[in-house]
């Protein structure tokens, strides 16, 4: 028996001596963690308009719970300025009665979410997405993949009609781009 | 076994999730500069991820080939749930899912979307033929494929797709020395303005084994010098955001001396040469509506015997070439957000010529063809409580009964970390030329239907777990018989099956990575008596238990230990017994593959890496046996293959960017 088991023994005592570092991996969660610190870092560099703060910093994520939980492990608890920053998930808009400060849509969201979420009023509302063409849709920061790499996209006039004004920083290291009707 | 195989899954299960606890989370300190320099993986890149889809999916990335320390596709295989390899005719090794037999146009074999199935017979073959360190990453769908993939893809796919240009970004040499094998690879590409460009070209000298072979007449050789497994491979491509263009040129050259059961006097070259070209284009009809023209050609010439001087078997001897040339229309639509399908139809024309003037039995001359006609479309519905996605594929081919095939499947996220899917899916088995020349015309194509549930959970933020129930049933299948009066032919047996469980755990961060699972299957409807063994549950060849591990241990900066595990329980199989003088039904001890590679990055210089390696460490008898008989006494069919003995090797790896 002893015999049958020790090559498996000796390779699991070798693994618990093992120690890991910062998650590089194929899954969504790595992506999903490293758009979780490109919006805490957001925070720090894009100031909202004083009528969209007071009270707590609301980040909804939109119909993606691996991204949600892990943006709450990455953001929850943290403030900008005064503000408490607090995280929730939601499945679609429905329901939403009020814009947060910065709203993540669902991967490969179609632009008509856009105009769905007009209705909202979104004044000082960041929207952040992940998807071909919600760029220049309207969408104020849309990440995409390059090279193996994280990038994202700046629509500096439509952040403007949201009284967002991003640091230039952040300007100089995205990528911007225009709306297109 | 079963009781061993729990507790080893409880402490693989303690030890990750221990190790996962450790995790120290640092993105959130990084700076935007910074986290714009982190790398993701291409396998990213899709919406939905392998938890997410609707399938029971394996996905094995660049960077854990290379930390495995694999020589071959087939050690990537082997470390997958439910996969198992066996033994044909000829020295030729097939793989078998799920304890059933896939080899012959079962499990759809892709490389960039070009189909490597030989067209005769839809083999898929395997050993020292692919270029390990040009693959990006291979996706392995372990059930029916038929809706998305046709009729080669009954009980799964194994879709490899390979480093593009800008993955490339310059040039990538690797080179593997080892006892029995000695191969050379060279990978260059680049993105040049909006065009990805890429050529890969590779070759080298390997066999399948050193032991010592024993036919079913008795004779005694060593397989040394007499199992040759020769690639040549090139790969081509040129894309950009519309337009892709692909090719590609294989030339496996084999030698065999073992035959079908009784071996020859001299080993025979057995050469299978494939050019395979792909062109796509993507036209955005208007937002949300892709279409996407394809037309795929392909020519074979699969099983040549080469040296057919001194071969005493001319009835199998084979010369045979093949175009295939596929049409396919096919169109992605995203109605709306939670809406989205695929629709499509596509044309397939198969053309065989003997090249050694020998007719076709069902046509009389040296010709023979196929048509097959398909029009398939699949959605996808999110709703607030899950996904819904389900299919179907409608085919007419020209040799045999049309087919149509359902999917429906089911993916909720139970909870942040979970996920559950239930899936029903139908498939069918198109006939090859082959198939359809040896039958009489009277084979109908097979139809698998498999009930799949699985869980997944994520358990720590790197550490993954799922575990899946499966039932799969042939219905029909087709198999190569004696009909007494008529010989050996392919005719259709009522059923087979197969039904069990998979649990696979896996963790990965930057420095190291694991990936353990643990497979069972049982056989059922067990009406093919050329499957059976006479024991309950078990089919011919194919071991019911199955544990793997890949592990990379940390063992200094840019050093690690990779040790690897394949263990296999006992079974049956046939084989030559030194006690009866005969090729004979016999039980097979279990079976541990155990491996290491040492791995060494910027070896030296920047951008070198590799080490040496041993594979099948504890230098164990390891053998393929033949997962089917002939059912005839006198002469059973081919006794089992020995593998390689303990074998060192040493790969190395050089990069020069551009």
């Amino acid at each position: 028996m002893i015999k049958r088991w020790l090559p498996l023994i000796l390779i699991f005592l070798c693994t618990g001596l093992q120690r890991s570092a910062i998650a590089q991996e194929g899954d969504r969660s790595v992506e999903g963690k490293l758009e979780a610190a490109f919006l805490y870092q957001f925070t720090k560099f894009i100031e909202w308009p004083s009528t969209a703060l007071g009270g707590d910093f609301k980040v909804v994520v939109l119909g993606d719970r691996e991204l949600a939980t892990l943006v709450t492990a990455t953001m929850e608890g943290k403030s900008v300025g005064t503000a408490v920053i607090q995280t929730t998930y939601r499945e679609s808009l429905a329901g939403l009665a009020k814009a947060p400060q910065i709203l993540v849509l669902p991967q490969g969201s179609h632009p008509k979410i856009l105009e769905d979420l007009k209705k909202l009023n979104p004044e000082g509302c960041l929207v952040v997405s992940f998807g071909a063409g919600m760029g220049v849709a309207g969408a104020h920061v849309n990440f995409y993949l390059q090279d193996d790499h994280l990038k994202f996209e700046i629509n500096k006039a439509a952040a403007d009609l949201s009284h967002l004004i991003f640091s230039a920083q952040i300007l100089r290291l995205g990528q911007i781009v225009e709306t297109k009707k | 076994m079963k009781f061993q195989c729990i507790i080893f899954s409880a402490i693989l299960l303690v030890v990750l999730q221990v190790r996962a606890n450790e995790e120290k989370e640092q993105f959130e300190q990084l700076s935007l500069e910074q986290l714009l320099d982190v790398k993701v993986s291409v396998a990213s890149t899709k919406a939905t991820t392998s938890r997410l889809s609707p399938g029971i999916v394996t996905v094995i990335t660049s960077d854990e080939i290379m930390r495995s320390g694999a020589k071959d596709l087939i050690d990537i295989l082997s470390f997958v749930p439910g996969l198992e390899f066996g033994s044909d005719v000829q020295g030729v090794i097939g793989l078998a899912s799920r304890g059933l037999w896939a080899h012959e146009g079962k499990i759809l074999l892709l490389w960039d979307e070009m189909e490597l199935n030989e067209t005769l017979y839809s083999n898929s073959y395997f050993g020292n033929r692919f270029p390990l360190q040009a693959i990006e990453k291979i996706e392995i769908i372990r059930g029916p494929g038929s809706v998305r993939y046709g009729g080669s893809a009954g009980l799964g796919v194994i879709k490899i797709t390979s480093k593009k240009g800008s993955s490339l970004r310059g040039v990538q040499t690797t080179a593997l020395a080892g006892q029995e094998e000695q191969d050379l690879g060279v990978s260059v590409g680049d993105r040049i303005g909006e065009y990805e460009a890429k050529a890969i070209v590779y070759g080298g000298v390997g066999q399948r084994s050193d032991q010592t072979y024993t036919d079913s007449a008795g004779s005694t050789f060593n397989l040394r010098g007499r199992t040759d497994l020769d690639p040549s491979f090139f790969n081509v491509s040129l894309e950009d955001k519309k337009l892709s263009i692909s090719a590609l040129y294989e030339r496996y050259h084999t030698r065999d001396q073992t035959a079908l059961d009784q071996s020859l006097s001299m080993p025979v070259g057995v050469d299978f040469d494939t050019f395979n070209s792909n062109l796509k284009y993507r036209y955005d009809v208007m937002p949300g509506w892709v279409f996407i023209p394809e037309f795929s050609w392909k020519r074979d010439v699969p099983w040549r015997l080469v040296d057919v001087a001194g071969f005493e078997n001319p009835g199998i001897v084979q010369n045979r070439m093949n175009t295939r040339s596929t049409y396919r229309l096919n169109n992605q639509v995203t109605a709306s957000n939670s809406l989205s399908f695929d629709f499509g139809v596509e044309y397939r024309e198969d053309r065989a010529v003997d090249l050694s003037q020998t007719t076709f039995t069902s046509t009389g001359t040296t010709a023979m063809s196929l048509y097959e006609n398909s029009v398939y479309a699949e959605g996808e519905y999110a709703m607030d409580f899950g996904t819904l996605n389900a299919g179907a594929r409608y085919e007419q081919n020209s040799g045999t009964d049309p087919s149509l095939v359902p999917r429906l499947s089911f993916v909720r996220q139970l909870s942040p970390t979970m996920v559950g899917k239930v899936l029903y899916s139908e498939s069918f088995r198109s006939p090859g030329i082959e198939n359809i020349d040896i039958s009489s015309g009277a084979i109908v194509p097979e139809k698998i239907r498999a009930s799949e549930l699985e869980i997944s959970d994520q358990l720590a933020p790197s550490l993954f777990l799922s575990m899946n129930l499966f039932q799969t049933v042939i219905v029909d299948p087709i198999i190569y018989a004696s009909t007494g009066t008529n010989g050996n032919q392919y005719i259709n047996f009522p059923k087979t099956g197969s039904e069990g469980f998979e649990l696979e755990l896996k963790q990965k961060d930057e420095i190291h990575f694991a990936r353990m699972s643990y497979s069972y299957y049982q056989a059922i409807n067990d009406e093919v008596p050329y499957y059976g063994t006479g024991h309950s549950g078990e089919h011919l060849a194919l071991s019911q238990h199955k544990i793997t591990l890949v592990d990379s241990i940390h063992l200094a900066d840019r050093l690690t230990l990779n040790p690897s595990l394949v263990y296999l329980s006992s079974g049956h199989q046939f084989d030559f017994s030194g006690v009866t003088g005969t090729n004979t039904l016999q039980s097979y001890p279990e079976r541990w593959n155990v491996g290491a590679y040492l791995r060494k990055e910027d070896l030296w210089i920047q951008h070198l890496e590799g080490g040496p390696g041993v594979a099948n460490l504890m230098n164990q008898t390891l053998k393929y046996g033949q997962p089917y008989n002939s059912m005839n006494p006198a002469s059973p069919g081919h006794p089992a293959m020995p593998l390689n003995g303990r074998d060192f090797y040493v790969k190395v790896d050089y990069r020069v960017p551009f």
